[in-house]
């Protein structure tokens, strides 16, 4: 009895669409020819039949479900248009109805006539919202030939169609079709639509075409939101953070249960329950559409999304079955809340397309107007204001709006890819101008470093010349203009000069690390003057392990340390042999130098007293060991003098070797 | 040391006029050396060695018209049986190795004493080359990437004009080691048990395979660059 009172949204039919126009129904009724993709039936041999016979006929309540067991007598049939209405008023003045609140309507057809190259079974079919139809059954010829299956929830909006027997439709013998509808008066009135009466193929054309609009248009719809929701949903499993993407979600599940009445042939669970859920379910999503609106621009308006969402929930459970407000009157509440926060909804989000210009807004509120109006279509055709052929259009609203829904998420989704490219870019960009930087401070250390290199060296051989060679040209020099010079000596002093200078030489030698190539380059240059001198040398030489440290500076230091050495024995000695030696151990590596000279009292030579003139003396060796972290031992006897190198494997990074060569 | 009784054709040059003087007298004084020419320039002594067959040459590297390195690449190509001796003030490795590299087998210190300096001219002749630590050390480490090859065919090696990369033997790798370790030329033959003179022969054979080696890096240089083709 309630079932049709539910579904609200109606548009007439294709076929009557070209009689009747319609003031809203044009570029929907355009958008569903395109839907449809050129599905339009063709039907010439279809015969719109609207001219019929009608008889009430009151029947019991417990009759309502069944067929009729027997035409009515022949008396009392009135001739109609169709479609045809009948007030309740009407309907009750006719006599014998007055006490019953259920009627069977009979519509008896104009005779029908096959076509004469008609080869198949006629077939009849009528669309229409009927209203509270419980059976409809067809006659043919006083015969009961069909009916439809009052169990199938969904009739209210189903297309119908009965199959003539072959037998009944001879070519060129007139048929009798009469159709009888069992209603439940009520609000609405009662009535019979037009009947297309034609070739069972042309027929099934028709009605397919008819199908399509009422039932599987909206449930390919509300399937293809389910699956973009889901979509949606999967998204939001990875991007937590964005709500727009679940409300999304949501909001195409809450359609698709919406969407259920309109094309399920049964109910699923709880007939009430269904019902309760069917329409409470716009209160829901029109909720969800002012929550995703906002969201969408991170806005919150949060008195507002309490309030409707207070009246949704609200609502929603006041009308629960079985808590009183059931029945009718709560039924029509129902639609008066749900429309009130459907219209907030729209307004709410057209004022802030209006005020923000944002073009999610415009659409949303575009979607939503559509729905409004094709909601307002819809409710007219439930209460047969504009008559009842059309076809409930909420449905293809809803695409609309779920359109603006889609076109919002992803343009926000195109925008999050968006950022994120330009966020790499202005990385890379970063990223590049921070190399750039780093090449050109680089590349300034690098310059400030060898500039500090060559200005180290500089002060080295600077150094070098003030302290060594330039002050013993000097000496010598001013000795030779004094005329206190023997020609043997001045050779001696520029001999020594010279001999310094090679020192210096070899201390650049690329030996790297290895010290036994320092001394071998020493033996080189010396070699000579000491067989020249008649003294032996022995090499007793090992291998010994790289220092890291020797550096032109240390290698010079070194060299310098043992030509001393050397040239101390040569002058003062007397020695016969020289042994040099090196020996290694895990801290250090050492330079032996051992001579069978006479000997001095080391004791006797402390400091820089070495009476050997020109600054050379122990202390000197000391203080040059000393910068190379080395430690000389000297130990001189009768028999000969021991000179011993001590140099550490590893310096301590402290030790400035670099100065005061 | 003379192992030839006929004597030592000398060709001088040395633009240092003192120097010059001093050379000339010391190879003038000596009986068995003769001074065939001294001259102050490349181009000059281009000249003489268009004329005469030295059994020396003594070259400064630092010539007013060229580097002295010009002559002695002319001369090691011209006759390679003349033995090149780069004069140098402190006989310093990047002087030397370039010496060597352009055909010479031997370099003689200016300060060297009177005695020592014709010693040297003798000791060159006679088939030895001087080497220090340092550059032996230097030669190792040119050496390095090649493989060992056995001693004998090192001996083929320097009979065949060799066009790939030369390695050391086993014994010029042995010497070139104990050079850098400071061990002198007698010292090293009693160590590999060998004479004197074969030791010297060694050096005198990684002079001529550093000279081999640098010509064979300059043709893949100049491949490289495109100025020489296949």
């Amino acid at each position: 009895m309630r079932r049709a009172r539910w579904g609200y949204c109606a548009i007439e039919t294709v076929t009557r669409s070209r009689s009747k126009g319609g003031w809203l129904g044009a570029p929907v009724a355009l958008a569903i020819a395109l839907l449809a993709a050129g599905c339009a039936p063709r039907t010439p041999d279809v015969q719109r039949v609207t001219t019929a016979e009608v008889y009430f006929e009151p029947i019991d309540a417990g009759d309502v479900r069944r067929p009729a067991i027997a035409m009515p007598q022949a008396s009392g049939w009135q001739r109609v248009t169709l479609p045809y209405a009948e007030s309740r008023r009407d309907v009750l003045g006719v006599p014998g109805t007055a006490a019953s609140q259920h009627v069977r309507l009979w519509v008896r057809l104009p005779p029908q006539i096959a076509p004469t190259e008609a080869l198949q079974p006629l077939a009849v079919h009528y669309s229409a919202y009927m209203g509270p139809i419980v059976a409809a059954n067809v006659y043919l010829d006083g015969e009961r030939v069909g009916g439809i299956d009052p169990d199938v929830s969904s009739n209210w909006n189903r297309p119908t169609m009965f199959l003539l027997p072959p037998q009944a439709t001879r070519v060129g013998h007139p048929v009798q079709v009469v159709l009888a509808f069992n209603c439940v008066v009520g609000a609405l009135p009662c009535g019979a639509p037009s009947v297309h009466v034609g070739p069972q193929r042309e027929i099934e054309r028709l009605y397919e075409w008819q199908r399509l609009l009422r039932i599987d248009g909206p449930r390919i719809g509300s399937i293809a939101m389910l699956m973009l929701g889901g979509f949606a949903l999967l998204f939001w499993f990875g991007r937590r953070r964005e709500v727009v993407y679940p409300l999304f979600a949501l909001a195409s599940l809450i359609w698709a249960l919406r969407t259920l009445h309109y094309h399920l042939a049964f109910y699923p669970g709880s007939y009430d329950w269904f019902w309760w859920m069917t329409v409470n379910s716009m209160s829901w999503l029109m909720v969800v559409v002012y929550v995703f609106a906002f969201r969408l621009h991170d806005e919150r308006h949060r008195y507002i999304e309490r309030g409707l969402l207070a009246l949704a929930v609200g609502w929603s459970i006041a009308s629960m079955p079985g808590l009183g407000l059931n029945g009718w009157t709560p039924g029509y509440l129902t639609h008066v809340v749900q429309t009130a926060i459907g219209i907030a909804v729209t307004v709410l989000i057209s004022i802030s397309s209006l005020r923000s210009g944002s073009r999610e807004h415009l659409l949303l509120a575009v979607g939503l107007w559509i729905c409004i109006g094709l909601g307002i279509h819809d409710m007219l055709l439930q209460g047969w204001y504009i008559g009842f052929e059309r076809a409930f259009l909420m449905p293809y609203g809803a695409m609309f709006l779920f359109a603006a829904f889609l076109y919002a998420i992803v343009r926000r989704y195109a925008a999050a890819i968006a950022e994120v490219e330009h966020v790499n870019a202005s990385l890379e960009q970063r990223l590049t101008q921070r190399q750039a930087e780093l090449a050109v401070s680089y590349e300034k250390l690098r310059l400030i470093e060898r500039q500090q290199a060559e200005t180290a060296e500089r002060q080295r051989l600077m150094r070098e010349m003030h302290d060594g060679l330039g002050s013993s040209l000097m000496s010598t020099l001013v000795m030779v203009e004094q005329g206190s010079f023997a020609q043997a000596d001045v050779a001696q002093a520029l001999r020594e000069c010279v001999d310094d200078l090679k020192l210096t030489i070899d201390s650049l030698e690329p030996i790297g690390d290895d010290l036994l190539t320092l001394l071998a380059t020493l033996r080189y240059r010396v070699g000579s003057r000491l067989e020249a001198a008649g003294i032996k040398l022995e090499w007793r030489v090992t291998d010994l392990p790289p220092l890291p440290w020797l550096n032109p500076t240390s290698s010079l230091h070194v060299l310098r340390i043992l030509q001393e050495s050397l040239t101390n024995i040569v002058k003062h000695a007397d020695a016969k042999t020289i042994r040099i030696e090196t020996a290694a151990d895990n801290d250090s590596v050492v330079v032996r130098v051992t001579d069978d000279g006479r000997g001095f009292d080391v004791a006797c030579m402390p400091g820089g007293a070495t009476g050997q003139g020109g600054g050379r003396g122990l202390l000197n060796l000391r203080r040059r060991s000393a910068q190379i972290g080395g430690q000389i031992d000297i130990t001189s006897s009768a028999r000969g003098t021991v000179v011993e190198l001590r140099l550490p494997r590893q310096q301590a990074d402290d030790l400035e070797i670099d100065k005061n060569v | 040391m003379l192992l030839s009784m006929a004597a030592i054709g000398v060709l001088l040059v040395e633009d240092d006029v003192k120097f010059r003087r001093a050379f000339a007298a010391r190879i003038e004084a000596a009986p068995d050396m003769t001074l065939l020419a001294a001259v102050g320039t490349v181009a000059a002594g281009l000249a003489e060695l268009e004329n005469r067959t030295p059994n020396v040459l003594l070259v400064d590297l630092d010539l007013p018209d060229r580097r002295g390195t010009e002559l002695i690449r002319y001369c090691a190509a011209k006759c390679p049986t003349v033995d090149v001796m780069v004069v140098t003030v402190f006989g310093d490795e990047k002087n030397v190795i370039e010496s060597i590299e352009s055909g010479a087998t031997g370099y003689l210190l200016k300060d060297s004493g009177p005695e020592h300096f014709v010693e040297q001219i003798r000791l060159l002749h006679a088939g030895g080359s001087p080497i220090s630590p340092s550059i032996a050390r230097q030669l190792l480490a040119r050496f390095r990437g090649a493989p060992r090859v056995p001693d004998a065919e090192s001996d083929r090696l320097e009979a065949s004009s060799v066009s790939s990369v030369p390695a050391l033997s086993e014994r010029e790798h042995s010497v070139l080691t104990l050079v850098t370790k400071g061990f002198t030329f007698p010292e090293i033959a009693e160590l590999l048990d060998v004479s004197q003179h074969t030791v010297m022969t060694y050096v005198k054979r990684i002079y001529r395979k550093l000279r081999v080696s640098s010509k064979t890096e300059a043709v893949y240089e100049a491949r490289k660059m495109g100025i020489l083709r296949d």
